[in-house]
């Protein structure tokens, strides 16, 4: 059974993501978009290295939620478009696997931005990671995790009621508070080199987050994709 | 201290204000259900249209 | 559509008793809160460091705690949705919501007012003030959540959700602003409870709590008069009477 589950999984996710891959614009537009935010920063901070260095985790984290948002809703978009939201439904198959498709392809598609985003960061913002970058990309991945779990379950009715482009931020900001905080800090203490050995702390935390949020959102979502 | 007063005031007031003003936001609603309420009864009822 | 309409379905009567009683609960509830306003106000003796300042607490506190207690309140009511699947769970909640909106923006602004002339800053992020404004932006995203789901079924399941997860939230919140203040070494607020406050702000605190339970129900009564009116017209509509026929 659990085999058949997950190749449903694969099916959705391969199903998201090619339909994504066939409108470039839409990858184009959300990388963008985060690039755009980076620079909007850079000139409301300043030209001075310090100031910048400093913001940098928070300027990058910043960007990257702008940037996915826009991503989020799109991906409900396709089957609202085609109607094809019902079939899915009607589909036998446990719920929790049209959510975790959906939560992987997200996944993937929002590293795929920061595969962008990120670099742009440490070049404008004239970052020095003496920390190591492998750390840096672990907290980049379990952060993105958090926020794509709960942006996919909260675009999940954002993008079908009225408002959606601000119906879904006003959901999802407030709840993305303890994974902003604990990624921004995790993501600052390790690249000026974490002299207080904050960072270990910082990624427990958000690992624990994640878990937390993960399991939630799985259990509210058989509820919100039914009615 | 005269001026904290004034900040006491601001404090005492506004809990007021915004008190008085939720109780009778609460009047205007509790009218308007009201008043749906009989246009949907008698609609229901057959008598208007 | 399988769940209890919240009052009769026959429309023309409406239980006129229960509104008075309501209604009985606001008058003293007024009363109440202007009493235990004097009563902390003209009995407490400033303190020593904040000064007369220290009467603001009679209405940040009560207020905070109330604003809390509604969240609460919302949570709750969105579980026994979730089990029950009966609609006045629903519109308990969404009263809960909107009242506890009112109180969390009260305590913001309140605990504002009461930061400047202390710390000389209208915000600090300390994990209290934090936390309570997270809420706010919880309650602010529910109602409108609402106001944009027209469907009754969805709006209930969807709010519940909503609902529970912003409370999971808060403590959370909380817990990660306390942790994060901490690091930066941070001291923590200081308490505002000196044991001489203590039966000033009990008052307060009873005084609110009875404001709230008013507010309270009598939005849910409205609410369940909306939903009753919504059902009618539905039905009507859909036995083909009316202007939509």
């Amino acid at each position: 059974m659990l085999r058949q589950d997950l190749k449903r999984v694969r099916a959705i996710v391969w199903k998201d993501l090619t339909s994504e891959r066939r409108s470039k614009a839409g990858f184009n537009s959300v990388a963008f978009m985060g690039v755009l935010t980076l620079l909007l920063f850079g000139f409301a901070l300043g030209p001075d290295t310090e100031a910048l260095r400093a913001a940098a985790a928070g300027a990058l984290w910043l960007a990257i939620l702008f940037a996915g948002v826009l991503a989020f809703n799109r991906s409900y978009q396709l089957e609202l478009d085609g109607g094809a939201l019902e079939p899915l439904l009607l589909y036998p198959g446990p719920r929790w696997t049209i959510f975790a498709g959906k939560l992987v392809a997200n996944l993937l598609f929002v590293l795929l931005v920061e595969a962008v985003v990120v670099p742009v960061a440490i070049i404008l913002f004239q970052v020095q990671s003496r920390g190591g970058w492998v750390p840096l990309l672990g907290v980049m991945v379990l952060g993105s995790v958090g926020f794509v779990a709960l942006g996919t379950f909260y675009a999940s009715m954002a993008s079908r009621s009225r408002a959606r482009e601000v119906l879904l931020p006003l959901l999802l900001f407030p709840m993305l508070v303890p994974v902003l905080l604990s990624s921004a800090e995790a993501s600052s203490a390790l690249l000026s080199g974490d002299p207080m050995r904050e960072a270990g702390a910082w990624i427990r935390l958000l690992v624990a987050f994640d878990v937390i949020f993960i399991t939630a959102s799985f259990l509210a979502f058989e509820h919100v994709i039914e009615v | 201290m005269p001026e904290s007063n004034g900040y006491i005031i601001a404090a005492y007031v506004i809990t007021w204000v915004m008190i008085l003003g939720y109780a009778f936001r609460l009047v205007v609603v509790t009218r308007q259900a009201r008043d749906r309420l009989e246009q949907a009864s008698r609609v229901d009822a057959g008598r208007e249209s | 559509m399988g769940h209890a309409l919240p009052l009769t379905a026959d429309g023309q009567s409406m239980p006129a008793t229960g509104q008075r009683s309501i209604e009985w609960l606001g008058v003293v509830a007024l009363l109440a809160l202007v009493g235990a306003q004097l009563l902390g106000i003209l009995t407490s003796a400033p303190d020593r460091d904040m000064g007369h300042l220290q009467k603001i607490m009679y209405v940040h506190v009560p207020a905070a705690w109330n604003a809390f207690l509604a969240f609460f309140v919302v949570a709750v009511a969105s579980l026994a949705y979730l089990w029950k699947g009966q609609e006045r769970h629903d519109l308990l909640a969404a009263s809960a919501a909107e009242v506890g909106a009112l109180f969390t923006a009260l305590t913001l602004i309140l605990g504002s007012i009461w930061g400047r002339p202390t710390w000389g800053v209208w915000w600090t992020w300390d994990p209290r003030l934090t936390s309570t404004a997270v809420l706010l932006l919880i309650f602010v995203g529910y109602l409108a959540l609402r106001s944009f789901v027209e469907d009754s079924d969805r709006r209930a399941q969807w709010s519940a959700a909503v609902g529970i997860l912003g409370a999971l939230n808060v403590p959370i919140v909380y817990m990660s602003v306390r942790w994060w203040r901490t690091i930066h070494q941070l001291q923590s607020s200081p308490s505002t409870v000196d044991p001489e406050y203590v039966t000033g702000l009990r008052a307060n605190g009873i005084a609110v709590l009875l404001v709230l339970t008013y507010f309270i129900l009598k939005r849910y009564r409205a609410a369940c008069v909306e939903r009753l009116a919504e059902q009618l017209a539905e039905r009507a509509a859909l036995e083909g009477r009316g202007r939509y026929a």
